[in-house]
């Protein structure tokens, strides 16, 4: 008779140690399997994070005197320039985007030029020709701009400006309809020099500026005039100029560090003229807690298994005990001792696997429960950063300093309330609600993968066990083993 | 001609108590042998040996002339000997059926008939057997197991006077009929005069009746 037929007769006739030991198994599965699927869930959720929110690194021109090439500029008007001779240029960028694992960039920089344009007038009264001027902002791709990224600006007609482009604008289409202008009309700027561009795209406001702030003229949102990197060249045609910053999106902010390592490395960048800094802080606050409950949840399963291996090994040894009759028999049948230890592993396989099966069921509805006391998906970054921005746009529209704002933060109900001291300013509607750190609930359902884990788990913890309970008594010599039986 | 040799084998637990002292014996088949011997004379210990259940300190035990420790103990236990015990130790989980099946290399059922039980008696629970009914499914458990050499440890001990008789009786025509070699253990010397050859176990020496 073969070692699956003696366990299977062994299981079916035993009934009351089968359903002892099914219902023990049961729940060591449900345990281990919901351990598993939080944990699985922990993980997906860390992923999805990185996935929507993603780090940064920001590459800047260096200006201080420890860059050899950092230059400053005194005008008659007792005015400083700043400049440095290597500046931040596309080449670079393109250079830095061509590596693996980085998303996009949003590098730009402003300058005043001069168009010939009838603009919109602000509110603060300037001096001379700075009053006629407005802002160009130079783009490495207005499409990953943070204006446009924001939505503060949408692009509504046209396309974006890219790295490929050549003497190219986007304009407002407030400036474009006081101006009669249409997408592919051509306007000047000057600064140094005169460029003549070339309208690829308007865009729209979505969040124009506030009537209660002081806006100069170039810095009204109607007036901005996005330019591509050629065109600043053109402008400045004497003066080495490039971007004031650029700031990379990385693929997964698990990688930043080997990413900014490896761009350190690289020896085309002059790193006597440029810094680099990295900023992974509202991945690491978002995915703390998450890694701190896969940390737990890890430590749980290991002790789940732990016990379960324990009280398993306890039970079987204890039944081991009363099985030495048995054992003695097969012994003196020429049973071999590996055959004897493989029929009372089958034995516990053949429960455990109705067991481990049931335990999905179970274990579906443990992991939810346990997940809901446990875990909250924070939102994703972009809700975040929006959300910032409504607090940051309200700061702005009622002209309070950072110490005047204060957000109150309610799990569910989150409601944000600004308090000013300069009460005269403060509108009534200043009380307002904004999403700070939305929470969802993490859905968990136990998958195929889980299951599989889990046999894999309880398996190796009933070997251990079984293997540990028939040590005592395999380690006898047969002989002995029927003067026990005696 | 010899199947089975004691060659010198001596066994002991410790230094000061000597249980088997330079034992010799050649069983052959075909004939029932009986070993007697009191109560601690060292009759269930000779019986471990013979069985590879235990290996002697010194001496060899032979089984065709071959040392039974050139292969293992296992395969000395699964293709030369089996064992009948005097507690039958039968399985409890398993039917008659089912425990001679275990070592069968011929038809269960049909061992167990020949040896006097009923299909119905061959498939019930074990456990609800008669003592005899039980030792009848040991024996036939060693039958189906197709080995030359049965050893029996009390096989009568726990049975009734006419139970015993018919059990004696069974294992003679194993030797008899059948061509094993039968090497009983008992204190019995009713069932001693049954065998064609007795031996005494006594102080650790055998001696041939």
């Amino acid at each position: 008779m073969g070692t699956i037929k003696r366990a299977f007769l062994y299981v079916t006739r035993k009934k009351g140690k089968s359903i002892l030991l099914f219902f023990v198994l049961l729940i060591m599965a449900t345990f281990v399997l919901s351990g598993i699927s939080i944990e699985r869930a922990a993980r997906l959720e860390q992923k999805k994070l990185r996935q929507t929110m993603g780090g940064t690194f920001e590459l800047l021109p260096e200006f201080s005197e420890s860059n050899p090439y950092f230059k400053t500029i005194n005008d008659d008007e007792g005015g400083v320039t700043l400049y440095t001779e290597r500046p931040l240029t596309q080449e670079m960028i393109d250079l830095i985007l061509q590596m693996d694992g980085i998303k996009s960039c949003d590098a730009d920089t402003q300058s005043n030029v001069w168009p010939n344009l009838e603009i919109f007038k602000g509110n603060v009264p300037l001096k001379g020709e700075l009053n006629n001027s407005v802002y160009a902002r130079t783009v490495y791709s207005s499409e990953t701009n943070a204006f446009f990224t924001s939505q503060k600006l949408q692009l509504i007609e046209g396309k974006h400006i890219t790295n490929t482009e050549k003497y190219s604008a986007i304009i407002s289409k407030e400036l474009a309809e006081k101006n009669g202008l249409k997408i592919g009309d051509t306007f000047s700027i000057t600064a140094d020099c005169k460029v003549e561009i070339k309208i690829i795209g308007f865009y729209e406001i979505l969040k124009p500026d506030s009537a209660f702030e002081n806006i100069a003229t170039y810095e009204k949102i109607e007036n901005q005039i996005f330019v591509d990197y050629y065109t600043l060249q053109e402008l400045f045609r004497n003066t080495p100029i490039g971007f004031i910053s650029a700031k990379f999106l990385v693929d997964d902010p698990a990688d930043l560090e080997k990413i900014v390592k490896e761009i350190r490395g690289n020896s085309e960048i002059d790193w006597q003229a440029f810094t680099l800094t990295t900023d992974n802080t509202e991945y690491q606050d978002a995915a703390a807690p998450l890694e701190k409950l896969q940390s737990l949840v890890t430590s749980i399963i290991l002790v789940i298994a732990l016990v379960s291996g324990i009280i398993l090994a306890l039970i079987l040894t204890m039944w081991g005990r009363s099985r030495i009759h048995e054992t003695g028999v097969f012994l003196s049948l020429g049973i071999g001792k590996g055959k004897i230890v493989s029929q009372y592993l089958a034995e516990v396989f053949m429960i455990a696997v109705i067991a481990f099966g049931l335990s999905f069921f179970m274990g579906n509805a443990v992991a939810n429960q346990l997940a809901n006391k446990l875990i909250e998906s924070p939102s994703s970054g972009e809700n975040l950063s929006n959300d910032k921005d409504a607090v940051w746009n309200i700061k702005d529209d009622y002209g309070l300093s950072l110490d005047d704002v204060q957000v109150t933060i309610k799990d569910d109900s989150e409601i944000s309330t600004l308090q000013n001291d300069e009460q005269d300013i403060m509108p009534p509607e200043a009380e307002v609600s904004v999403d700070i750190a939305k929470t969802e609930p993490i859905h968990i359902s136990v998958d195929i993968l889980d299951m599989l884990q889990l046999y894999l788990i309880g398996f190796a913890i009933i070997t251990v066990s079984v293997i540990l309970s028939s040590g005592t008594v395999m380690r006898l010599k047969p002989r002995e083993i029927l003067s026990k039986m005696s | 001609m010899s199947v089975f040799e004691i060659k010198d084998v001596s066994y002991s637990y410790d230094k000061s108590k000597k249980i088997l002292t330079a034992v010799n014996a050649v069983f052959d088949t075909g004939k029932m042998y009986a070993i007697l011997g009191v109560s601690g004379s060292g009759k269930t210990t000779l019986l471990s040996l013979l069985g590879g259940l235990d290996v002697p300190q010194k001496g060899e035990i032979l089984f065709d002339g071959v040392d039974i420790s050139e292969h293992t103990l296992e395969y000395h236990r699964r293709n030369h000997v089996s064992l009948i015990f005097q507690s039958y130790n039968l399985i409890d989980y398993m039917t008659p059926v089912e425990n001679v099946k275990l070592t069968a290399k011929q038809d269960a059922l049909l061992v167990l008939k020949q040896l006097g039980l009923t299909e119905d008696e061959a498939k019930r629970n074990v456990m609800k057997l008669s003592g005899g009914q039980q030792q009848r499914v040991a024996i036939a458990r060693t039958l189906a197991s197709d080995t030359p050499i049965i050893l029996a440890d009390e096989p009568t001990g726990n049975l009734d006077e006419d139970t015993a008789a018919e059990i004696t009786e069974v294992l003679k025509n194993c030797a008899h009929q059948m061509n094993k070699c039968v090497i009983i253990v008992t204190h019995s010397n009713d069932l001693a005069k049954q065998a064609d050859m007795v031996f005494r176990l006594k102080k650790g020496k055998l001696q041939q009746l």
